[in-house]
């Protein structure tokens, strides 16, 4: 959620938060809030700025404006509708519809020819107004239709960018390892799962001049959202280094790709435990250990 | 309006109502932060002031656009003003224009006449959830809150692999919201 509210999300998976969050899902909307509420707290570290008061001069001339228009138009409204206008109007149009009757009558038996000429003009002029209502009804039928394929078109170019990028980022995983594997001098080692998991394997590797490390497991069982893999080196002293939270594949493969700044030169053992999302609130594992190897 | 402060809720009425003294209440409540967010976005005052007008008439003209089950009202204005902020930011890019980089002046920490002692309080307790995040986690949010670049941007200009980037700045943000819960809840130390 925190990458949603920061637009960081490919479309696809923004698409997936966005339904979820439209379905009124109590716990999304909770997490939203959570996550809103951490990232506008950002700005509160930046220096101290104060606004150009006339901003706020100019808002409230505007709102005042506005407000005093919508005011002349409501009380227009109030005298067209107060009881004793009400009456009025009344009396005025019984008058207007005597009037129109008398001259109307009086056109016909003076007139009767262009009366009719009246007549079909006005007739024509609705069957007109008719046919443009009906063109009007039909291009908004096909906008809508329109508007219809463009999103399904424009949800079908976010999922293919979503495979694009994914597999894109699989490549550039894949080329950087096997550069990593093709150096002098790398290190790598087997892991293996524990009784908890007793099915994972995977294998690290690394060089320790440069710090680059890479590490890929199958097999370790699925995740709980509010929990992540963590990756460790253990030293001949005990000493626990993280290497950094492992991401989780489409595929099911978990990697993780990065640099260390320093490399333990006492490295015992390599291993993956389980801790809350986001990594152990300290400096050890906190979690079971699910996988280990033992660094020769 | 009451005389006790209005809740955001409140305030959201009073707009709808057309009381422009609700426009007053959070102008003052908010402006400050959201003028601060522009001129780091925008690196100009001017521009800042511009865009926070244009946020502010926005509640005022279309209030049903903030839904408080989604944000607070806090959240929802700094979220748009950064927005528009880089909205405009891009625009000036495209447009090819040179904006000249501000140089801030020097701000001062301590709290002015119109700023509260509180707000003061709340910058310390942030930037303290920030210095404890460390690096690269707090530059990596910077890149992505502040300039507006793509994880994908940033993991080209760092050499990061994308996943990676994706996941220090989930996991900053995730200790950062977690600092500032309990340093909040924390007794204040005066």
């Amino acid at each position: 959620m925190m990458l949603y509210v920061i637009d960081g999300l490919e479309p696809a998976e923004r698409e997936e938060i966005d339904r979820l969050l439209a379905s009124g899902d109590s716990e999304a909307l909770e997490a939203l809030r959570d996550a809103h509420a951490t990232v506008a707290s950002l700005p509160d570290a930046l220096p101290a700025s104060r606004p150009d008061p006339r901003v706020l001069d100019q808002l409230l001339k505007r709102a005042r404006a506005e407000s005093d228009v919508a005011g002349r138009i409501g009380s227009e409204n109030a005298f067209k509708t107060s009881p004793g206008n009400v009456l009025a109007v009344l009396a005025l149009a019984a008058g207007l519809l005597v009037g129109v009757s008398v001259g109307a009558g009086g056109m016909f038996l003076l007139n009767r020819s262009e009366s009719r000429a009246s007549l079909a003009r006005a007739s024509s002029l609705e069957a007109t107004l008719a046919k443009q209502e009906q063109q009007l009804d039909d291009q908004r039928e096909s906008i809508e239709r329109a508007t219809l394929q463009i999103n399904d078109l424009r949800s079908q170019i976010a999922s293919q960018q979503a495979l694009v990028a994914s597999q894109t980022q699989a490549l550039d995983n894949a080329r950087s390892t096997l550069a990593l594997l093709l150096r002098p001098g790398v290190s790598s080692t087997d892991l293996a799962g524990t009784p908890e998991r007793p099915a994972a394997s995977g294998r690290i590797v690394w060089d320790s001049r440069s710090g680059d490390l890479r590490f890929s497991a199958r097999d370790l069982g699925p995740l709980e959202p509010d929990r992540s893999y963590e990756l460790w080196f253990v030293t001949a002293d005990q000493q626990t280094v993280s290497l950094g939270l492992l991401e989780v594949a489409a595929d099911g493969e978990l990697t993780l790709a990065t640099r260390l700044d320093e490399v333990p030169t006492n490295i015992a053992l390599a291993a993956v435990s389980l801790e809350p999302a986001g990594g152990s609130p300290e400096a050890g594992p906190t979690g079971p250990i699910l996988m280990a190897g033992t660094v020769r | 309006m009451a005389d006790a402060p209005p809740d955001d809720l409140q305030l959201l009425d009073a707009v709808r109502r057309g009381d422009d003294r609700a426009l007053q209440i959070v102008f003052e409540r908010h402006g400050a932060i959201l003028s601060a967010l522009g001129r780091r976005i925008l690196g100009q005052q001017p521009d800042a002031d511009d865009v926070l007008s244009e946020v502010l008439w926005d509640l005022w003209s279309n209030p049903d656009k903030f839904d408080p089950a989604r944000a607070n009202l806090r959240a929802y204005l700094v979220l748009k003003m950064r927005s528009r902020c880089l909205d405009r930011l891009r625009a000036r890019k495209s447009a090819g224009r040179t904006v000249r980089e501000q140089t801030f002046e020097p701000a001062s920490d301590a709290p002015s006449a119109e700023e509260g002692v509180l707000q003061a309080e709340r910058r310390e307790l942030v930037r303290n959830a920030l210095r404890s995040l460390g690096e690269p986690e707090k530059s990596l949010i910077e890149l992505a809150f502040y300039d507006g670049y793509s994880h994908s941007e940033i993991a080209r200009q760092t050499g990061a692999p994308l996943g990676t980037v994706k996941s220090r700045i989930r996991t900053g943000l995730i200790r950062l919201r977690d600092v500032l819960r309990t340093s909040s809840k924390e007794p204040s130390r005066t």
